[in-house]
């Protein structure tokens, strides 16, 4: 029988993102706390809205607002998706504008139209981020319901530049039972508009798979990673000037670059410039599940972003027994207080790759005496870990007691 | 069952060969409705999987020959040879301007017209291969193939146009609640 009443562990996830066909690793991090914490709850359902652009610019059509109007709620079905959860998928049709306010609006309109106006049904509905999905859940969850929301959007600077997004997000922030941010640069910002709900944000993290690993640490620190999207924001070009200025001094040195973007085109280029491009592999985008494989045949990873809210790489990197160089762009820092000089190299975030440079050179001499991967790996185990991760969501949801059992 | 992906552009390449190849895989009549040669060219289906292309004549109209000749060549032209001398920076001017309130207007109607006779042709053809395949679940895929059916479902004969609509065959692959 279906557990139900105000006890039962029922639990409705929120989400923009969710892995499909077309895109397989877009909101793998949701997929996976769903992958976490849905064992041990009676039920979890995830609402995957996935948006829809319509339109020139305008508003949506009048007769394809109708037909979605009526299509939605008959087509809604339920398949199965990690750790036995449902997964709804729902097509939210939003006019093609770059409006926040407007795009919260009609996730949150979809969403009820898809559940046939009813309330999610679960005592506890948990969304990732909190525009678009955060709105949306708040608008549909049952009243007597606890909303959760965690922010992990990069983009979220750009949404709060809107004055009508950034009203909706006070709501979100103001209604929300807990807010959740998996970094401190959203934690300050949000502190920094909304003091009043300072108390209400804390810190959640993603889970990271530690099941495999490296059968020995490297012996030298000689084929470099980058797991990164090719994008400005990642600085790659950076790594690879870096690169080629340590492949100097050592002809031996390999870099893999994991991810695609725009600028592809621009850093082979770059490769073949600075005499590297036999070193350098172009490995494009890769499934999720495979990075820590990927991590396991390199030596050192390198992350030279500008900005990360979290830097989810870096821990999977250490849980793979491989050592990091990281800029303190946000999530990096944070997530290795207390570990720095065990894990690796961090360096501040400089228009210039001369700091990466150096900091390979000083990583390299005090390798592998001056590190312990084994400490590291086990504080990040504690912190990050699939049953870490799950113990806080259902501490959370259902209370230390019940998180418990 | 009769299943029809609409998908005419590729914006859920991905998505849609996968799903047309689990639908063709059990054992469903499966086709795939899309548009523009080109585009569609690297998608990989099987076998199975029928792809009609809609609307794969069309052609956008280029500008008249004599449109060509009055509205670009000729002013342009002139411009530039009494730009030669010490009127050169005025008929750069006046060929800025010209370009920018005649041609580009000019352009961006013909831009507009090719896009509704565009419209018009997928609308009509799509109607009629509907009609004549009557498929039993017709699957929508973006936004873009929405607002195609919205458009020329009404259209329809009544059995095609009460059609139940779905978005993506793992929608209904393995339902949960029946």
């Amino acid at each position: 029988m279906r557990p139900s009443g105000p006890g039962s562990k029922r639990v409705a996830v929120i989400t923009p993102w969710y892995p499909d066909a077309q895109v397989p690793y877009k909101g793998a991090f949701v997929q996976a706390k769903v992958e976490a914490a849905a064992p041990g709850c009676d039920e979890v359902a995830v609402y995957h809205l996935d948006g829809w652009p319509v339109g020139r610019g305008g508003p949506v059509p009048d007769e394809v607002d109708a037909l979605h109007e009526r299509a939605l709620p008959r087509s809604l079905r339920a398949v199965r998706t990690v750790a036995d959860a449902a997964l709804y998928r729902v097509p939210v049709l939003v006019p093609r504008v770059g409006d926040w306010a407007v795009h919260a609006e009609h996730h949150a309109r979809w969403l009820r139209a898809a559940l046939g106006g009813a309330p999610l049904d679960a005592p506890v509905v948990h969304a990732h981020v909190g525009i678009t999905a955060g709105w949306a859940a708040l608008e549909n969850a049952a009243p007597d319901a606890a909303v959760y929301v965690t922010e992990h959007a990069s983009f979220l600077p750009a949404v709060l530049e809107q004055p009508a997004a950034r009203e909706v997000y006070g709501e979100v922030l103001r209604r929300c039972t807990r807010f959740f941010a998996v970094g401190d640069p959203i934690r300050d910002q949000l502190a920094e508009l909304w003091p009043e709900h300072t108390g209400k944000v804390d810190y959640i993290a993603n889970p990271i798979s530690f099941a495999g690993r490296r059968p020995a640490p490297p012996a030298r620190l000689r084929k470099w990673l980058s797991v990164a999207a090719l994008s400005e924001r990642k600085r790659v070009d950076f790594l690879i000037r870096a690169f080629a200025v340590c492949r100097r001094d050592d002809p031996e040195l390999t870099l893999t670059l994991v991810g695609d973007g725009a600028l592809r085109k621009r850093l082979e280029a770059l490769a073949a410039e600075l005499g590297v491009a036999e070193a350098v592999a172009f490995a494009g985008a890769v499934d999720p599940r495979d990075i820590p494989a990927v991590m396991e045949r390199h030596d050192l990873l390198v992350l030279s972003s500008a900005k990360e809210t979290f830097g989810v790489v870096v821990v999977e990197a250490l849980a793979a027994g491989i050592p990091v160089i990281a800029t303190r762009c946000g999530g990096p820092e944070r997530v290795l207080r207390g570990h720095e000089d065990d894990a690796g190299q961090l360096i501040d975030v400089e228009d210039s790759p001369e700091s990466l440079v150096i900091a390979y050179k000083t990583l390299s001499e005090r390798y592998p005496a001056g590190l312990d991967l084994e400490r590291v790996r086990e504080a990040m185990r504690r912190r990050y870990s699939y049953e870490a991760v799950a113990e806080a969501h259902h501490r959370v949801w259902f209370g230390p007691e019940e998180a418990a059992r | 069952m009769r299943i029809a992906f609409l998908a005419l552009s590729t914006k859920a390449q991905r998505r849609i060969e996968v799903h047309a190849a689990a639908a063709a895989a059990d054992g469903h009549d499966t086709e795939v409705y899309v548009h523009g040669l080109a585009r569609w060219a690297e998608a990989v289906f099987p076998a199975e999987v029928r792809v009609t292309h809609i609307a794969a004549d069309f052609k956008p109209r280029g500008e008249r020959r004599l449109a060509r000749l009055f509205v670009r060549r000729l002013p342009l032209g002139l411009l530039r040879r009494l730009g030669r001398g010490p009127l050169r920076a005025p008929c750069k001017r006046l060929a800025g301007a010209w370009k920018f309130h005649v041609i580009k207007k000019l352009d961006a109607r013909r831009k507009r017209d090719n896009a509704r006779a565009r419209r018009e042709t997928i609308d009509a053809e799509l109607t009629r291969v509907l009609a004549e395949r009557a498929p039993d679940r017709l699957i929508l895929v973006d936004g873009g193939s929405t607002a195609v059916a919205a458009r020329i479902l009404p259209q329809c004969p009544p059995g095609v146009r009460d059609v139940a609509i779905m978005y993506g065959y793992e929608d209904f692959k393995e339902p949960l609640h029946a």
